[in-house]
């Protein structure tokens, strides 16, 4: 795409977590990956490339999918699986992920991410500066609202879908917060706390990963249950987190208003949390990094 | 006289034969052998305009006297056993005699193994490269296959369906049988009638030359290929490879194997390696992969032919090797579709733009609506959404979404809706190959823009529509400036627009079923807006008859209600009350509207419309409209 020089980064591994995924979908992803891959390697931004996978799913169905990927002919050096016997969530199965391996660099990605040829290679591309923290691909086909700086590709936070991170920054960090965040929000969570760290958040508009969304009818977006139980919750938590005591306050009655069950008990679940003393460390106690605007966590383009 | 003792005329298949022939340059003196000669009313001409010898040959008598009683050599033969038939031609002619050419007019669909027969007429001409010029009826004339579609098939004493005829011949299959014959044709002179000797009777609204019925029928197979006139194909050959077929040509699989479902075409002038990088990976990661990708490459310099090359070499194997490049060089927008849409192989075949995008299900979609109607369009629905790019410094150029999804397109696909404007953007449908393979249709490489809509216009009303509610389909308003609105001015699209609507006005229109009511419904909505009509809308009980039980007693009860809860019915109703207290009738109460019949609603509501106090209380409604 352009003559600039690009970085050589070492090592690379890809997380992904799985929970009862259709073999035939991770084939895919699977694929798309190790032709990313071996572009990547070609191009030298990487000199070893693993994937592993952490399986939350009730049973290890998937082990024999994901250990057929292992082959000699691959562009991935080894596929690793690993079967956590519970449902830990993205969070802390990335965590968990996390405790292995030694690669230079992380990838993390959602099971049915399927990436353009071209896609490590550009996210690579950013780490040219050392600033960066977190590199974000864009989803496709339908891309997100948030607002990015065109000229640098900066960005309020990085969704996990497909983001590229040096192993340093997570170690500093120490991974994500799943004590706080089950599904949701752990990405924006962790974005802040690497731009609190003095890292830049990158959105790569030019690496493209297929994200298998759908609409629904008029072009309406469908939201499912757990997208909505653990988004409001991760929303209050996230909001208490990040010293807005009274955004955090002002869902929490909003929720409780509602007589919708979904946000009833997501509100019940953040009182039990603040009566057992179990809310999060506060952080960014002078609004630096963290931006709340219409119930998003960043300025948006549009609106779905 | 015999039926078969036709006259020469240079209109006619003699004087096609007779013109193919002069082309070749005989030589004085040599020889024009006429396998199957008939009366060969052909032999004074091509001697008179060549001094050739002509010498008939034929299994009947009839002919053979009557060559002979005019002074022209004719021998008996019978095609029917080849190496009698070889012995006593090289018996006839002159071992050292020069061949000018060989003829077989109307006569290889007598044989039943034709084949033979052309193989017999290769041995004779091999060595001297004789040309060998031949002429067959034309089996799928438009009369014959009008009629067949209403179940005539009208043998007679001679002509296209002779009664004595064997074998039946379109364009394709007479080619087919030529090569396994050895012959390589080298020249076509085909004899045309607009109305052949099937035309009857000529009342026939299949034939009648200004039944719509006929029309249509007459259009489509006009478009299918150049042969919808021909009554006899002419065509001359010379010696070609000898093959090893030993049967005369038919269809041997039915269905094609091993095809995909669908054909994707991309159309792109490699200006957009960004978004076409992006509309590949849409594709490779579908949930169904029974497709191939044809990308159409229009007008590409070298350096995008690489571009487009690189993108198709970074896909993954299992995408690569159902992915073809074609190079499109010349003409409009509709150029690399027709090429694309020609040289699929799909079942279906769809089209991309090169800044396309798509959902995971839409093969999908598109296979599951095949299941139960196949040969239809398939149209799944597309949402519109506004897009600019960015540019990153060295990173380069990429994509950007500004806007929510927009519902611009229906879910459902409506023909008279379509007629005003395209409602469907292209890559939100798939066409059956067979609309282009067999029937000839084309992107219409006359418009420069709109081509999309013109296409779908003329197939849908035959193919008809099958559509699904999902979304699969997403559509890039690209707000900087790089889109088709912008590179055509509002004139460009407006003639192009009415080039379609006369193409469409100018035909005979199929309409889906459902169209007749729509259509009455629309005219009476119409004439009514006008004051064309003198119809009181008041006196329309609603039911309509294409509703089905359920949907008719809603209509019904809503009409109920509207009418008692009018206020012309309210504010009557202390009248009515009133004459009801004069004449001494008990209280009325209002019948429980959940409970009526649909034959109670109909009574209730037309002793409503029927009533005085509605009557009087007309001036107030139709004050209220205007």
């Amino acid at each position: 795409m352009t003559g600039e020089a690009l970085p050589a980064l070492g090592r690379l591994r890809v997380h992904s977590i799985l929970y009862g995924n259709e073999a035939h979908r991770i084939d895919q992803a699977v694929a798309h990956l190790e032709r990313a891959a071996h572009i990547a390697l070609k191009a030298g931004v990487f000199d070893n490339i693993v994937l592993a996978y952490g399986d939350c799913s009730p049973k290890d169905s998937l082990r024999t999918t994901v250990c057929s990927y292992d082959r000699e002919d691959s562009a991935l050096a080894s596929v690793e699986y690993h079967f956590f016997d519970a449902n830990l969530g993205s969070a802390q199965g990335h965590n968990r992920l996390l405790e292995k391996g030694d690669s230079e660099f992380v990838l993390i990605m959602n099971p049915d991410i399927m990436m353009a040829p071209n896609a490590i290679v550009e996210l690579a591309r950013v780490f040219s500066d050392k600033r960066v923290g977190m590199a974000e691909a864009k989803q496709l086909p339908i891309e997100h609202p948030k607002q990015y700086d065109a000229g640098t590709g900066d960005t309020p936070w990085a969704a996990t879908a497909c983001t590229l991170i040096p192993r340093d920054v997570i170690s500093t960090l120490t991974g994500f917060d799943h004590e706080t965040f089950f599904l949701y929000c752990d990405d924006v969570d962790f974005s802040w706390r690497v731009k609190l760290a003095g890292y830049r958040v990158v959105y790569c508009p030019a690496a493209a990963a297929y994200h298998d969304k759908r609409l629904g009818e008029g072009g309406q977006w469908n939201v499912g249950w757990a997208e909505k139980y653990y988004s409001a919750e991760a929303a209050m938590l996230l909001a208490y987190k990040y010293s807005r005591e009274d955004l955090a306050k002002e869902m929490l009655g909003y929720f409780e208003r509602s007589e919708d069950p979904v946000w009833l008990k997501a509100a019940g679940e953040f009182v039990r949390r603040e009566k057992s003393n179990e809310l999060p460390k506060q952080l960014d106690k002078d609004h630096k990094v963290a931006v709340f605007i219409d119930g998003a966590y960043a300025k948006h383009r549009f609106k779905m | 006289m015999n039926i078969y003792d036709n006259g020469f005329s240079d209109q006619n298949v003699y004087g096609h034969i007779a013109s193919l022939f002069a082309r070749f340059r005989p030589e004085e003196g040599s020889y024009f052998l006429d396998f199957g000669c008939g009366f060969g009313r052909l032999a004074e001409v091509i001697e008179d305009r060549h001094s050739v010898k002509y010498v008939g040959f034929d299994i009947n008598e009839p002919g053979i006297d009557s060559l002979r009683s005019r002074g022209v050599e004719a021998h008996y033969l019978d095609l029917g056993n080849v190496d009698v038939a070889y012995e006593q031609v090289a018996k006839v002619i002159p071992e050292a005699a020069k061949i000018a050419a060989l003829c077989t007019i109307d006569t290889l669909e007598h044989l039943p193994d034709p084949l033979s027969a052309l193989r017999l007429y290769a041995k004779i001409a091999r060595s001297q490269s004789a040309p060998l010029l031949v002429s067959v009826p034309n089996a799928a004339h438009t009369d014959i296959g009008a009629k067949l579609a209403i179940g005539r098939f009208d043998y007679t004493e001679a002509g296209l369906l002779d009664h004595t005829h064997m074998q039946y011949f379109t364009s394709d299959r007479f080619t087919s049988l030529m090569r396994d014959g050895g012959w390589h044709e080298v020249h076509r002179h085909d004899v045309t009638m607009i109305k052949s000797d099937q035309h009857f009777p000529a009342e026939l609204p299949v034939l009648a030359s200004k039944a719509p019925l006929a029309r249509l029928l007459n259009g489509l197979r006009e478009q299918a290929d150049d042969f919808a006139y021909v009554n006899q194909f002419v065509r001359a050959y010379l010696p070609g490879p000898v093959t090893a077929v030993t049967h005369v040509p038919y269809i041997d699989d039915r269905e094609s194997h091993g095809a995909p479902f669908l054909s994707v075409v991309i159309r792109t002038v490699g200006r957009r390696i960004e978004t076409l990088r992006e509309s590949l990976l849409c594709l490779s990661a579908q949930t169904d992969q029974d497709f191939e990708i044809l990308i159409a490459g229009h007008n590409l310099d070298v350096q995008r032919q690489i571009a487009v090359e690189s993108l198709v070499e970074e896909l993954q194997e299992s995408v690569r090797v159902r992915t073809r490049l074609l190079i499109v060089d010349g003409g409009g927008r509709s150029e690399p579709l027709n090429a694309g849409f020609l040289a699929a192989s799909g079942r279906y075949v769809a089209a991309f733009d090169d800044d396309d995008l798509v959902f995971g299900d839409w093969v999908e979609t598109f296979k599951l609506l095949e299941e139960k109607n196949s040969g239809q369009l398939l149209r799944a629905s597309a949402v519109a959404q506004d897009w600019d790019r960015v540019r990153r410094g060295s990173v380069g150029i990429a994509s950007r979404a500004i806007s929510g999804m927009k519902a611009l397109y229906p879910d459902k696909f409506e023909l008279l809706a379509h007629l005003v404007e395209n409602r469907t953007p292209l890559h939100s449908i798939a066409f059956p190959r067979v609309l282009f393979s067999d029937l000839g249709y084309r992107f219409d490489p006359s418009l420069s823009t709109a081509e999309d809509w013109d296409l779908i216009i003329r197939v849908s009303p035959l193919c008809g529509v099958a559509s699904a509610k999902t979304i699969t389909a997403l559509y890039r308003l690209w707000k900087d400036g790089d889109n088709s609105a912008s590179a055509h001015d509002q004139f460009e699209w407006q003639s192009n627009y009415f080039k379609t609507i006369r193409k469409i006005n100018d035909a005979p229109l199929l309409l889906p079923p459902g169209s007749a009511l729509k259509l009455r419904q629309m005219y009476l909505t119409i004439e009514r807006l006008q004051g064309h009509v003198e119809l009181d809308p008041d006196a329309v009980v609603v039911a309509d008859p294409s509703l089905d039980d359920n949907e008719r007693l809603e209509q019904l009860r809503s009409r109920y209600h509207e009418l008692v809860d009018s206020m012309s019915w309210k504010l009557t109703s202390p009248v009515r009350a009133l004459l009801r207290y004069l004449r001494g009738q008990p209280r009325a109460w209002s019948p429980k509207i959940w409970l009526m019949s649909e034959k109670d609603l109909d009574w209730n509501i037309r002793e409503i419309l029927n009533s005085k106090s509605w009557k009087l209380t007309r001036f107030l409604r139709v004050l209220r409209r205007r």
